[in-house]
């Protein structure tokens, strides 16, 4: 729906001459005047900052080029990854007054290759949600139906790139918080491979599931984003020592590709037109489409949640107003302790850190957590087995198209099964892309998810452009 | 294991406080949640993820951070973090 | 009340702070006495989005330290994180070693004690910052937060306070004479926190435990591992259960304050770090830091004993490497054990302890020491002469032969001037002189002692003496 023209697309404009960097600032200005009232996208805008930064640009000259591929490209980015000198909310009230003294990493290499920060984007609080309803600063509102959530966690990321507060985002992704509402959003998300992509400096809510995924309108501009934030990085001992391969977009897809469709993703649908949805637009395909059986994918939700919840216990017990954030301070240290953190959290993130801290705690950790530890395990031995037989996994995205505001937010578990198709890739660390199905339900997107074998970032990107194409 | 009290412990742990019509609705719940995460028991699932790469090292070369701590905190003195006092 | 029906078993556990330059997972300066929080960072303060980084020197002092103690290091370690509140624990969590350290299974031997202590685990963590306590309110500095620590955790294998001490006493030198730590108990490089329990003699059934925490000198460990058996002993004879408990040391009190079973009975819901993946070690890396191990002070002790040294001066030796350094130098110089141990040991170190000095001040070098005791050998100084002389060279910082002709500390040795001498005596002494001829033969000493006066002293007695008897002789 946003007519901003495409990553790649303003690359070409730009470096023509045919479009100016304050130009397609401005353009941006004007949406966000006119949607961002209602999308609620934004937690903190940038716009005087950015349109000084073009102006520059546009005296100077200065071009997208090979030493700055993203010269003046408009970017925003989710409120949990660290922009030095800017608030850094991560839609909770425990951070309020919380500046950044430091930038993510994903964030010095997107300005080092000269883009610009737009604003940081509203999320569910902490990353924890599927509908972006989790926010101190209220719900964002999914730009293609005002009375439908954006998805979550990185609703914000996908709103403002649907109605074009940005040309691209960075969200973040933990059990499918990038892809879902991407897909919710009509957009594509891609998840790299864990490892694939620096964390440093976004907010660890599961240490061992979290990624940094950017949120396009095309494939291409998510590739694009992709070979400029991945690769190895001393500041985080996750990342994969090796360099990303180079991808070839231009590409046919190759012969003799074989899609295994995921048995259990397509069973017992809530809604069957998803299933339907995500064959038609392989019906062009030149590939074998074969029936594959993950039977574990069935408990994703469980082993997901566990882990996730165990994990974001431990990481946000940081947060305690000490040396930054809001205290709320009593007359002894305890108390300020409980009451800073009994405030400052919302519902959704004190229920996982109780629930997350019990999986730990003594007593419980090995039917809880290590048996969690145990199913991802087994789940990521399944996809292995399943990799055997074919090139790339599919699914839809999500059991539903965006769901109505206030539809699930009364029931968490609910809520949690949203995420039932990508938690697997997460808990086996494998790359996944979202991208639009050829038909809409209900006039609304449904997204394709394509999932590869861990590493294999390149032949995902490449192989989802070719579809993306048909 | 009754439920309000497993709550309680819980929150205390995890330093939350919380109010008495919150300790029932996270209660509830808390117990739901948890039951549906104990399906993965019956499933007596076997294996171990391994790290793919081990942890690097990092040369032991001090670098000088330039942070201000007062830009994080507004509860400084003499350039500590001031906190309320330990109640014995 | 007898002490003898029971047995003590205790068990130490050792936090050495580790000699890097920077923190274990931060690259912040090491430098706790630096203005409060000014050695810190987004990653030590426990900001949000960070994420550790290891630090390589702490490994490989961890490595050393372990195979000195004999200890068998693990390949594969992995790093985990522990959890409790506490306003110096920036993340919540501290990041440790739990299921996997980096080693296991040594032992030290207890010099002079005949016996050994067993080494259980070696891992390495970080440090947690400073809280300064006050009924108004607590001050946090961060600068100590992330300091690289090694834990060496004992068997209970130690049965006494003696043992502790010589325990702990011998860990540290060990430490520090690797390079590991520095090891400073006072400066809180070195804590300990014993685990003591007591039972009855013949009893299998171990005892509860108690443990003690904030004890800062090796005083203060000895005492309060006396009261704790103490307490134990007598609640014992009373028929009282025990309660484990964890104690701190009240250092102004002298007393063990009970800490409050709430902030003891901790669930730290330990579970392997994510932000880390295992540590793995070479063997190669192994074998290179084996070979570079200096020898450890117990078998410097023996070599140096077995060279004829007295086991003091051979602790000596061992405690100070710089000493050791000087005295190998001197050694090497003058050939001589005795001599250099003496004249280092003895002499030179009774007047650094006069001048309040250390052997860093001391402004004599090996060479000059050397040339002493070759002045010495050659009977140009007498033994009282040379002491004087170097207390000389101490205080000018000259050397030996300069300031002996200087200040005329030489030995008369012109066999001419000795023989004059002695003439005079002989003369101006008739009454003695006759005496020695009607055989009391000892009044030689008196007449030496004459002689020694005129020579003021500078002179071998030895020789004096020679003479002399030649010259009575003729006398007769």
């Amino acid at each position: 729906m946003s007519k901003l023209p495409s990553i790649a697309e303003l690359i070409l404009l730009l470096a023509r001459e045919e479009r100016k960097a304050t130009e397609i600032i401005e353009e941006i200005k004007g949406n966000i005047g006119r949607k961002e009232s209602e999308a609620n996208a934004y937690i903190n805008l940038f716009l005087d900052e950015a349109l000084a930064q073009a102006k520059q640009l546009d005296a100077s000259g200065s071009k997208p080029d090979e030493e700055k591929p993203l010269q003046g490209i408009p970017i925003a980015i989710k409120d949990n990854i660290c922009v030095s000198g800017k608030p850094c909310t991560c839609a909770s009230r425990i951070l309020e007054g919380f500046i950044a003294p430091y930038d993510a990493t994903v964030v010095a290499r997107l300005k080092d290759a000269g883009a610009i920060i737009v604003g940081k984007t509203n999320l569910d609080e902490f990353a924890m949600g599927s509908s972006n309803e989790n926010s101190a600063y209220g719900p964002v509102r999914n730009p293609m139906d005002t009375e439908r959530v954006a998805g979550g966690s990185s609703g914000g990321s996908a709103a403002a790139v649907a109605y074009g507060g940005a040309v691209a985002a960075l969200g973040s992704d933990t059990g499918g918080s990038a892809r879902q509402p991407a897909a919710f959003c009509g957009l594509v998300g891609f998840r790299p491979s864990y490892g694939r992509v620096s964390r440093y400096g976004l907010v660890a809510f599961a240490s061992s599931l979290d990624q940094v995924c950017p949120i396009t309108r095309t494939v291409q501009d998510a590739a694009l984003i992709y070979s400029i934030i991945a690769g190895p990085d001393p500041c985080d001992s996750t990342t994969y020592p090796a360099k990303p391969e180079e991808m070839d977009l231009a590409g046919e897809i190759p012969e003799g590709i074989k899609v295994g469709l995921i048995k259990e993703c397509f069973d017992d649908l809530e809604d069957e037109r998803m299933g339907d949805a995500v064959l038609r637009s392989f019906r062009e395909a030149r590939v074998e489409l074969v029936e594959v059986s993950i039977p574990l994918v069935r408990l994703s939700v469980a082993g997901y949640q566990l882990l996730a919840m165990a994990e974001a216990s431990s990481n946000l017990a940081r947060y305690d107003g000490i040396r930054y954030g809001r205290r709320i301070e009593r007359l002894g240290l305890r108390e300020t302790y409980f009451a800073t953190r009994g405030e400052g959290f919302g519902d959704e993130v004190t229920r996982r850190i109780l629930i997350g801290t019990f999986g730990l705690s003594a007593g419980y950790i090995d039917a809880y957590y290590n048996t969690a530890l145990r199913y991802r395990a087994a789940l990521a031995a399944e996809f292995e087995e399943a990799f055997k037989k074919v090139d790339f996994l599919l699914s839809p995205t999500a059991p539903t198209p965006a769901f109505k505001l206030g539809e699930k937010i009364a029931d968490p578990l609910a809520m949690y099964l949203s995420d039932i198709f990508t938690a697997p890739a997460a808990l086996a660390a494998l790359p996944a892309i979202s991208i639009l199905a050829k038909d809409k339900i209900d006039g609304l997107p449904v997204g394709i998810q394509i999932t590869a074998p861990q590493w294999q970032d390149a032949k995902l990107l490449e192989f989802a452009h070719a579809v993306e194409r048909l | 294991m009754t439920r309000g009290v497993e709550i309680l412990k819980v929150a205390e742990l995890a330093r939350l406080e919380l109010k008495s019509g919150e300790r029932q609705r996270f209660g509830t719940e808390f117990e739901r949640i948890t039951a549906y995460f104990a399906q993965l028991q019956k499933l007596s699932p076997e294996g171990e993820i391994t790290f793919p790469y081990p942890c690097p090292r990092t040369p032991d070369r001090p670098r000088d951070y330039d942070i201000k701590v007062e830009k994080l905190s507004g509860y400084l003195k003499d350039g500590y973090f001031k906190i309320p006092p330990l109640l014995a | 009340m007898q002490s003898k029906d029971y047995e003590i078993i205790i068990g130490l556990e050792v936090h050495a702070q580790l000699a890097t330059r920077s923190k274990m997972f931060c690259r912040c300066e090491v430098d706790v006495d630096a203005a409060p929080n000014t050695k810190v960072c987004p990653i030590c303060l426990g900001l949000p989005g960070i994420l550790p980084q290891t630090n390589d020197q702490a490994i490989k002092l961890g490595i050393r330290a372990a195979l000195a103690l004999g200890c068998k290091i693990n390949l594969e370690s992995r790093w985990a994180r522990k959890h409790y509140f506490s306003p110096d624990l920036p993340k919540g969590y501290q990041i440790t070693q739990y299921e996997r350290p980096l080693a296991t299974g040594g032992a030290l031997e207890l010099p002079g004690m005949n016996s050994n202590v067993r080494i259980r685990r070696l891992h390495l963590e970080e440090d947690a910052g400073k809280l300064i306590h006050s009924s108004r309110e607590t001050l946090v500095d961060f600068n100590r937060c992330g300091v690289p620590l090694a834990e060496i955790v004992t068997e209970p294998d130690i049965s006494s306070v003696k043992e502790a001490d010589t325990y702990l006493k011998e860990l540290r030198l060990v430490l520090r004479s690797l390079g590991v730590s520095d090891a400073e108990m006072e400066r809180g490089h070195f804590r300990c926190e014993p685990n003591i329990s007591v039972r009855p003699r013949g009893q299998e059934k171990l005892g509860v435990r108690s443990e003690i925490k904030n004890l800062n000198s090796f005083k203060a460990v000895r005492e309060g591992i006396q009261r704790a058996v103490k307490d134990q002993i007598e609640w014992l004879e009373a028929g009282k259960e025990i309660v484990q408990t964890t104690y701190l040391w009240d250092e102004k009190l002298r007393e063990l304050k009970p800490m409050r079973a709430k902030e003891t009975a901790a669930d730290y819901r330990y579970f392997p770090e994510p932000d880390l993946p295992p540590l793995i070690l070479e063997e190669a890396e192994i074998d290179n830091i084996k070979s570079t191990l200096p020898l450890l002070p117990a078998v410097k002790r023996k070599k140096l004993i077995e060279a004829g040294l007295s086991e003091q001066d051979a602790e000596v030796l061992v405690a100070e490497p710089e000493w050791e350094d000087y005295f190998q130098k001197l050694l090497d110089a003058s050939a001589s054990i005795k001599e250099a141990s003496t004249w280092l040991l003895n002499e030179a170190r009774g007047i650094m302890a006069e001048r309040k000095e250390t052997l860093a001040d001391f402004k004599v070098p090996v060479k000059e020491l050397a040339s002493l005791i070759k002045l010495l050998r050659d009977g140009k100084l007498t033994r009282p002469a040379a002491k004087d002389l170097l207390a000389a060279m101490a205080d000018k910082g000259r050397g030996a032969a300069e300031l002996m002709e200087e200040l005329d500390l030489g030995s008369v040795s012109d066999e001419g001037l000795l023989e004059e001498t002695a003439r005079n005596v002989i003369e101006e002494n008739p009454d003695v002189v006759e005496r020695y001829h009607k055989g009391k033969t000892n009044v030689i000493g008196f007449l030496v002692g004459q002689c020694m006066k005129k020579l003021r002293g500078k002179a071998d007695p030895n020789a004096v003496r020679e003479i002399l008897l030649k010259s009575l002789q003729k006398s007769k």
